[in-house]
């Protein structure tokens, strides 16, 4: 839990001020220094991102009274706005639970898949 | 294993990364684009625009932009340079993607953004090709060598810069982001592009080689009734009653008419056939309250973002509000305090091509005028992202371009035809905007006139000393009459353009008794007028109509204008309606037909949106129409010019037995009677296969299917079936995504009144509520009232100042 917050946090402040790849920065480093195993780390970090960017995908979406993710939806061909921000969250989450299990991964070598 | 786990889930990471972040084909990076901190979402606007103060290296003094509640912006600058400075700023803050998209297209650079694509090759190549790059270069030499233009031109440039600079990716329009790229350094030379790509839109047409084939398969006869002559409801822009008090020196035209080869179509010179425009200005004399009033409707595609931009320009010794185009400085369509004045399209003929005899094939000299003279090359690179640059050479003659016709058949000549277009003649076109803005009398207005080459326009003039005027305004050539319909003989030099029509020649008209002046695209001027234009003016549909019904009123107000914006009466439908319905065989239709052609039958001919009748009519009138002429036409190889449907109607009202109504490819002969009913059958299942039974499906407004698609043609981003009324010959002439681009209604006066609107909003970001906001208001002809400030505004919805750093 505190490793979905930390990496939320973190990779909120990086995306502020670097691309937005940065995200992964977060999810390596804190994977790597919480040393939990591979598959909790792909989850925590995938909850983050999930809830990072679908949070603030969703908060826009409603300041903007769903003006661009509309739109967007209509781009995109998946037709609901809702899809959109779906579709932002799992993106973000995907990148949250690979980095962080890669992180974790390159930590200490006695932890490893096998004994979750 | 923990070895190869760790770089395997490091592996997956990178790519994930990678392929998140690159543009794969159409699909721009998912990841950079959903990114809520840079990506689309960057680009919602989440709250109302708020005052801020920026500093800028370039600025001599302070600036303010003040914004209106529609976010029009009213500059009030305390020099020139500072005023163009802000313009730029502004613009580009608002339409940045279509400055640079305008500008990449009118430069054939539009592969160097959108990367491989066959369509956009081709476009390019074309563009190059009609030498437009080649045009904007002449021009921006004839701009710098005005001071003003020239400061005008840079001092925009720079605040265009300036935003740009401003920008980190995130900032960048959503188009950008779809097309994972970046905004590229505004350079003057663009404007020179952007005014080009006017030409092209609106002179950049011709019909000489389908004019030639129907010379040559359809003879003398059908081009002399169909092109030659005139219909008689004809109502010339400067009308008949105006005496022409000069000699006019005409060149002599050869004995004999040139006959090409048989000139295969060049693709791509077509008409577009939703440009057209009106406007008009009545006298004091006609208006309630004394003053003129001018009215103006620019019909152009309807697009979004819009083609205008509203804005008001303050300085010492200006004040002026109206429409701009993105990349230009200055006011194209608008007033100040003292005049106000409009534009509608002349389809003069400036465009026609030559057959070229080239002595061998490295194409470096040809025969013109009893001798072999050199040509000269240009070399277009075409820079493709993500692809090798394709290199063009294309060949010059003094005419212009060359463009090389592949023959059909092997063993067929090749045939080259060179290209002579007003686009390449020198000008400085916008310095004709910038004295406008300034204008204060009858004489600016003309003075300012006189630096205009092209596209040539109908301008139409009002002013507060009580003036009305027009002026059908541009460099003509001065041809011998149908000189250029057909191809050209570019051997012969009586073929070549031999100077200009004088400029105090050009039809005009001030004061006029009748008190009024207006265009509608129609033909310039009466029979005895001396110069030849071109036989292919717009009908007299839309022109007789507004002529008719300004004749007629009294006591004008502005309402009253801008309720004539909205008109939907269509000559056409009046004309043709009746005697579609005379030759209709009623007695072989079902009863339910027999009710709807008696619906028709009671119809006022207005092509108003809730009506079921105008689409039927439409349809019913195509299919008329291919039964008439497609049989004849699909006989020949060569692509044709076809007539005009007013003379269509005219010849077959005063012949009914006209050869082509028979149909060559059955052994009876038709008549009438006979297509006018198997168009309708045709027309009437067709109707019902599309739309059902007859209902709410048929009205006009649906059937229209009238689209604001975006510039780019990005899904999502445009407007859709916008429900309608108007069609291309009504006043109104809104018809599927083309139309009126600017609504303008102004009454001079000691605090002259402006009233507009265009179908779309000030930003063009697809993010923002504002970028659609005007677009019902268009849709339903309700003119906003324009914000024509003397001082700056003391609660302006929002402000930006812009000072020097």
């Amino acid at each position: 839990m505190l490793l979905a917050l930390v990496i939320l946090i973190t990779a909120f402040l990086l995306n502020l001020l670097l691309p937005w790849w940065s995200i992964a920065i977060a999810g390596l480093v804190a994977g790597f220094f919480f040393k939990k195993n591979a598959l909790p780390s792909f989850g925590w970090g995938f909850l983050a991102l999930f809830l990072l960017w679908g949070l603030q995908s969703t908060f826009i979406h409603i300041m903007n009274h769903g003006v661009l993710s509309s739109r967007i939806a209509h781009t995109l061909q998946v037709g609901n706005p809702y899809l959109v921000i779906l579709a932002t969250a799992v993106i973000g989450g995907l990148v949250g639970g690979l980095s962080c299990m890669t992180g974790a991964l390159w930590t200490h070598p006695k932890r490893n898949l096998a004994r979750t | 294993m923990r070895i190869v786990l760790r770089f395997t889930s490091l592996l997956f990471l990178v790519v994930l990364l990678y392929a998140l972040n690159t543009k794969f084909g159409a699909v721009p990076p998912v990841g950079k684009f959903l990114d809520p901190d840079a990506g689309f979402w960057a680009n919602a606007e989440v709250h109302a625009p708020e005052s801020e103060s920026l500093s800028f290296p370039g600025l001599q003094e302070e600036v303010v932009l003040y914004f209106d509640d529609r976010r029009v912006p009213h500059i009030f600058a305390n020099n020139e340079s500072d005023l163009y400075f802000a313009q730029g700023y502004i613009t580009a803050k608002h339409r940045l993607f279509q400055m640079e998209l305008q500008a990449y297209d009118a430069a054939g650079r539009l592969s160097e953004i959108i990367g491989v694509n066959k369509t956009v090759q081709d476009r390019d190549r074309q563009t190059r090709r009609l030498g437009m790059p080649y045009g904007a270069e002449k021009a921006i030499q004839e701009m710098k060598k005005d001071p003003r233009t020239w400061a005008s031109i840079t001092a925009y440039s720079d605040g265009v810069n300036a935003y740009i600079e401003s920008l980190s990716p995130g900032d960048y329009p959503i188009e950008y982001k779809i097309l994972d790229a970046a905004p590229e350094r505004w350079e003057p030379i663009k404007t020179a592009h952007l005014l080009k790509n006017m030409t092209r839109t609106l002179a950049g047409y011709n019909s000489d080689d389908r004019t030639s084939n129907t010379l040559a398969y359809f003879g003398e006869e059908f081009v002399d009734r169909f092109f030659t002559q005139k219909p008689k409801l004809n109502d010339p822009i400067i009308p008949n009653s105006r005496v022409w008090d000069f000699e006019a020196q005409i060149p002599e035209a050869p004995k004999s008419l040139f006959i090409p080869h048989a000139a295969k179509t060049i693709e791509g010179y077509d008409k577009d056939m939703g440009i057209g425009s009106n406007n008009w200005a009545v006298h004091g004399s006609k208006t309630k309250n004394g003053h003129p009033v001018l009215a103006n409707d620019p019909h152009l595609s309807l697009t979004m973002p819009s083609i205008w931009h509203e804005i008001q320009l303050h300085a010492p010794g200006l004040n002026v509000y109206g429409v701009t185009l993105q990349g230009a400085p200055g006011v194209i369509i608008g007033f100040n305090e003292q005049v106000a004045w409009g534009v509608t399209n002349v389809g003069s003929d400036v465009m026609d091509w030559y057959e070229v005899q080239f002595k061998d094939e490295s194409l470096s000299e040809y025969w013109h005028d009893g001798q072999w003279k050199p040509t000269t090359q240009r070399i277009e690179e075409t820079r493709v992202k993500g692809a090798a640059s394709i290199i063009d050479t294309v060949v010059y003659t003094h005419h212009g371009p060359v463009t090389k016709i592949e023959p059909e058949e092997p063993g067929e000549p090749v045939i080259y035809h060179a290209l002579r277009w007003i686009a390449h003649e020198p000008s400085n076109d916008l310095k004709t905007f910038l004295e406008l803005n300034r204008a204060q009398s009858y004489e600016d207005y003309v003075s300012a006139l006189s630096h205009y080459v092209a596209p040539a326009q109908n301008f139409v003039f009002a002013s507060n000393e009580g003036d009305i005027a027009l002026w059908v305004n541009g460099q003509f050539p001065n041809k011998w009459k149908h000189q250029g319909r057909t191809v050209s003989d570019g051997t012969d030099a009586r073929y070549d353009w031999q100077g200009w029509i004088p400029r105090d020649h050009v039809p005009h008209i001030k004061n006029p008794n009748r008190g009024f002046v207006s265009s509608a695209n129609q033909e310039s001027a009466g029979e005895a007028y001396p110069y030849y234009l071109d036989d292919d003016f717009a009908s007299f549909e839309r022109g007789r109509r507004i002529n008719e019904m300004l004749a007629e009123m009294e006591n004008i107000t502005p309402q009253d204008m801008m309720n004539m914006h909205m008109d939907n009466f269509s000559y056409h439908a009046a004309t043709a309606l009746p005697e579609l319905l005379q030759w209709l065989d009623t007695d072989s239709l079902s009863e339910e037909e027999k009710a709807f052609a008696e619906e028709l039958a009671n119809w006022n001919f207005f092509i108003d949106a809730d009506e079921v009748t105008p689409g039927f009519f439409r349809r019913w009138w195509a299919r008329f129409y291919n039964a008439l002429f497609n049989d004849e036409f699909d006989s020949v190889d060569e692509s044709l010019r076809y007539p005009s449907r007013d003379m269509v109607v005219e010849v077959l009202k005063e012949n009914p037995d006209f050869y082509m109504v028979d149909n060559i490819k059955t052994t009876r002969k038709e008549t009438l009677r006979d297509i006018a009913t198997s168009s309708w059958s045709s027309a009437y299942a067709d109707f019902k296969r599309r739309y059902g039974p007859r209902g709410e499906a048929w009205k006009w407004g649906f059937v229209m299917n009238n689209d604001l698609d975006h510039i780019g043609f990005i899904p999502g981003l445009g407007v859709s079936d916008v429900y309608s009324g108007g069609s291309s010959e009504a006043i109104n002439a809104t018809r599927g995504g083309y139309g009126p681009s600017w609504r303008m209604v102004v009454e001079l006066g000691p605090e002259v009144k402006g009233w507009g609107v265009f179908p779309g909003g000030q930003t063009g970001n697809p993010g923002s509520p504002n970028y659609d906001a005007f677009v019902e208001n268009w849709r339903t002809g309700n003119h906003f009232e324009l914000n024509f400030w003397k001082t700056p505004p003391d609660n302006p919805a929002y402000q930006i100042s812009l000072t020097k750093k």
